[in-house]
């Protein structure tokens, strides 16, 4: 039964074959699998497609991966919120998600809709620490944005966002 | 969808933050890693991230006395929208007033308080979303008891500069709605309605009837209570707080925390004793929290081991005992003996009571090493935290 293996199939057609367990890490994949199970339970031998539509191929990889090298770790609570916002990312997962921008955007995304909750807390996690602490220069040339504010406009928001200032 | 347009409209995503097209409960978790000037700097990136962030950054607005007129016209709570903004950078006052959830008026002032109530009240008014309230101010409460009916203020918490300032439940009265109450600083007192306090104060303290009970105030929604260096008079009881009848289980209340950090003679009165022997104010109650802040001059006078009763407590889901030096083991002995109930159980402890360092180290241990037998058996979360020695 631990041999047991499933195909992911991404939003580009794309299969991946993994081992149950492997897949399981996602709580959508997860549930999906004990639903069919109930379904036809006899049926063990037949082999199980899992179309993943919003997630493509590149990016369903590096979720996979994430998921093998997590195969045997046992997560803290996911409903201690406390928990889950002050543990700090694993270093695996920090080498892990040192892709580009919008590849760590899209890794989020799957990791958000496929539930899988440990992957989108270091993801969400990496993102936060790209902003903490930067002057809204840096963020831009971190993330390759253009200021479209008129210096008045700035000066506005400015005095507007005085209230708003932690003291 | 051809494989170049989706190509064209990658790199076109790629231009912009693709960050602000993440749902909301992800953005939120983001946020909750970053400070609000972190949030402010990144909304002043351009004029798709204001836009995207104004929620985020006006959800907590902070001001101290002298500034709640500067507020008040700044965002035009009285007169009609007078645009202040650029013509290319409109900005609907009224939308961002309406954004703000949370407002702390900082830095107490007796001066301006008492003058500025009603431009409080009137701000309170106008922010329609706001349910966390926060207010300093320089002595007693009476000054709540010029606010208009607040029944969206779900959180509420009070600080009064002056250590034992009169604070009475009944000036909560337009807060009935109160789930979270804070108060720091108080000392509770009894007033009947209506009549001269100073009177009734002494009326209050003739007797401790029951009937006259049910005529005070409460508050029917609380659900966590903290009270910070606070105090209280005979015949004042916590039960007031929540008090419906001694046979009605219909309460609300959920977690209590009790903490001092101040020096202060109520902690050797007998009402503090009784209140730790009968820790327990409503039948609802499931955590209980007692911080001592291992402040040497109180924990030297007051022996909570002895007064805090054990019996109440096994009855709770959680408990935390911090910055109270405990002697030996027994306390944990009896509070654990056969008790299932308890699944989250904190404590930390000074060491001022010890002859060396090395004897509270033995405890700890031992305490510890209790706690993982415990914790084997059953689902108990526990932690010793470590204090830091004086």
């Amino acid at each position: 039964m631990s041999e047991a293996t499933v195909t992911l199939i991404s939003s580009d057609k794309q299969k991946f074959q993994v081992s149950k367990k492997v897949a399981e890490k996602s709580v959508l994949i997860k549930n999906l699998i004990s639903d069919m199970n109930q379904d036809d339970d006899d049926d063990d031998e037949e082999e199980m497609n899992i179309p993943v539509p919003n997630v493509r191929a590149a990016v369903l990889q590096k979720v996979i991966e994430w998921a093998e090298h997590h195969k045997d770790t046992n997560f803290p609570d996911v409903d201690d919120e406390d928990t889950r916002k002050s543990t700090p990312v694993d270093e695996w997962d920090k080498k892990f998600l040192e892709v580009d921008q919008e590849m760590l955007y899209e890794i989020i995304l799957a990791a958000n809709y496929m539930n899988i909750r440990p992957l989108l807390d270091a993801g969400c996690k990496i993102v936060a620490e790209m902003i903490r602490g930067k002057s809204p220069d840096e963020i831009r040339k971190i993330f390759n944005i253009d200021n479209d504010f008129t210096p008045e406009e700035e000066a506005a928001i400015k005095r507007e966002n005085e209230w708003a200032e932690d003291r | 969808m051809s494989p170049p347009l989706r190509k064209k409209q990658k790199r076109g995503k790629e231009q912009e933050l693709h960050l602000l097209s993440f749902p909301n409960e992800l953005l939120s978790f983001i946020f909750s890693r970053l400070s609000p000037r972190d949030i402010i700097n990144l909304s002043l990136v351009n004029k798709k991230h204001r836009k995207c962030l104004l929620p985020f950054v006006f959800r907590s607005v902070t001001m101290c006395w002298e500034e709640i007129e500067k507020f008040t016209k700044a965002f035009n709570l009285r007169a009609p929208t007078v645009d202040y903004s650029t013509p290319s950078y409109n900005l609907s006052t009224t939308r961002l007033v309406s954004l703000v959830t949370s407002l702390s008026i900082i830095e107490a002032n007796n001066k301006l308080e008492w003058h500025l109530f009603n431009h409080l009240d009137l701000i309170i008014t106008k922010l329609s979303n706001i349910n966390d309230l926060s207010i300093k101010i320089s002595s007693a409460s009476f000054c709540l008891k010029y606010f208009a009916f607040k029944d969206s203020i779900k959180s509420l918490t009070l600080e009064t500069d002056k250590i034992n300032s009169l604070f009475n439940l009944e000036h909560l009265n337009q807060f009935s709605s109160i789930e979270n109450l804070t108060l720091k600083n108080f000392r509770f007192v009894n007033f009947k309605n209506g009549t001269n306090e100073n009177e009734d104060y002494e009326d209050a303290t003739s007797d401790f009837e029951k009937a006259h009970h049910e005529k005070l105030f409460h508050l029917p929604c609380i659900t966590n209570l903290s009270l910070i260096n606070c105090s209280w008079d005979y015949p004042f009881n916590l039960n007031q707080f929540v008090y419906k009848s001694p046979a009605s289980l219909d309460h609300s209340l959920s977690s209590i925390i009790l903490s001092y950090s101040e020096e202060n003679s109520f902690l050797l009165s007998e009402r503090f004793k009784h209140y730790l022997s009968n820790p327990i104010i409503s039948p609802s109650l499931q955590s209980f929290t007692l911080d001592l802040k291992n402040n040497k001059d109180i924990v030297k006078y007051v022996n909570i081991e002895t007064y805090l009763s054990i019996v109440k407590l096994r009855d709770l889901k959680s408990v935390s005992l911090l910055g109270i030096p405990f002697q030996d083991c027994d306390f944990f002995h009896s509070l654990f003996d056969g008790n299932d109930s308890i699944s989250s159980f904190r404590i930390s402890f000074s060491g001022f009571c010890f002859r060396d360092k090395n004897q509270k180290l033995q405890l700890e241990g031992k305490i510890a090493s209790h706690l993982q037998d415990l914790a084997g058996t059953r689902h108990l979360r526990w932690r010793v935290f470590r204090s830091p020695e004086c």
